[in-house]
């Protein structure tokens, strides 16, 4: 198989493999700063919070949005769909999820949940500059109280 | 329009095996990505409106018969994104560069259209944070789809090439 390939086939195999590794480094280390405080998770729907669940709660509720269901769990420490009316099931599959910054997604409902909480790192460096004047349409996707980059 | 058709019976079938092999616990979404064996053959046997069609036709069934008609914008801007890169790297490298090349791209350029639209569709730009481990998984299953690309190729262009230009 390698025999075969020629030198431009393997400088593009070179390439995606040292964006893809060295993308998942930088990740990686974003996220390893993240001190867990207190957890919680939020859910949004079209990018709108519908949702804010702490994850020291137990929770098993039928979340509906405009294009179907999904049956949120939370459970020791974690968050996961358990149900979903969709065909992929891609979010049920995905399983628990219980780390600062980890997502589920349920793309045919529009519906993603992300875990937040903490001392995120992301936050720390926000912080550095004064903070910027926030728009009408960025204000709807921060957290309730007070200005969060998103991830 | 007999060819496109094989074809498109074989992209189906593939995406049927497919399902029964779930990369979900990789990546969500993740999968192998053997109907772009079907659609890299295409890209070097076929004329371009005729490899649209088979995409198209592609993108238009399986949302038909399994994803739900949710999953065609992840599937059309993911399939259509790839199939321009492939050509434009078939047609304009020529040889210069085979089909682990071409496929490894096409497959990196699957990924990003479909957490493109994923970012787009649900305001949510975060996706991305999906897309390095989707193109490691996908670089291993494209290079494989290359491999394979590279057998099947020169014994189809033995057939008769007006069957491919019909």
């Amino acid at each position: 198989m390698v025999s075969e390939m020629k030198p431009l086939d393997a400088l593009v195999v070179a390439v995606i493999l040292a964006v893809a590794v060295g993308a998942m480094a930088l990740i990686s280390t974003t996220r390893d700063g993240a001190d867990a405080g207190e957890l919680y998770a939020e859910v949004y729907e079209d990018g709108v919070l519908i949702r804010t669940l702490p994850l020291s709660e137990d929770f098993d509720d039928i979340v509906n949005t405009n294009r179907g269901y999904n049956r949120i769990v939370v459970e020791a420490g974690g968050i996961r769909v358990a149900e979903a009316d969709c065909a992929s099931k891609t979010c049920v599959h995905i399983g628990t999820k219980r780390l600062p910054g980890e997502m589920i997604a349920c793309l045919p409902h529009r519906l993603v949940i992300k875990i937040k909480g903490g001392e995120a790192p992301y936050d720390a460096i926000a912080r550095e500059s004064p903070p910027p004047a926030v728009p009408a349409t960025v204000a709807r996707y921060s957290a309730p109280k007070r200005c969060r980059i998103d991830r | 329009m007999a060819p496109v058709g094989v074809f498109l019976a074989v992209i189906l079938a593939l995406g049927l095996l497919e399902r029964m092999v779930p990369l979900d616990f990789l990546v969500p979404g993740a999968r192998l990505g053997l109907s772009n064996v079907v659609v890299l053959t295409a890209v070097y046997l076929f004329r371009f409106r005729v490899t649209l069609l088979l995409v198209i036709l592609k993108c238009a069934l399986t949302s038909v018969l399994a994803g739900g008609p949710a999953s065609l914008i992840y599937s059309a801007s993911g399939s259509l994104l790839s199939l321009a890169a492939m050509w434009a790297l078939v047609r304009r490298l020529g040889e210069r560069i085979g089909p682990v090349g071409v496929s490894a791209v096409g497959a990196a350029c699957h990924g990003t259209g479909q957490v493109l639209a994923a970012c787009l569709v649900l305001e949510n730009m975060g996706m991305f944070i999906y897309l390095p481990p989707l193109l490691l998984v996908s670089l291993i299953s494209g290079v494989l789809v290359g491999a394979i690309v590279q057998r099947i190729v020169p014994r189809l262009r033995v057939l008769d090439r007006e069957w491919f230009r019909r």
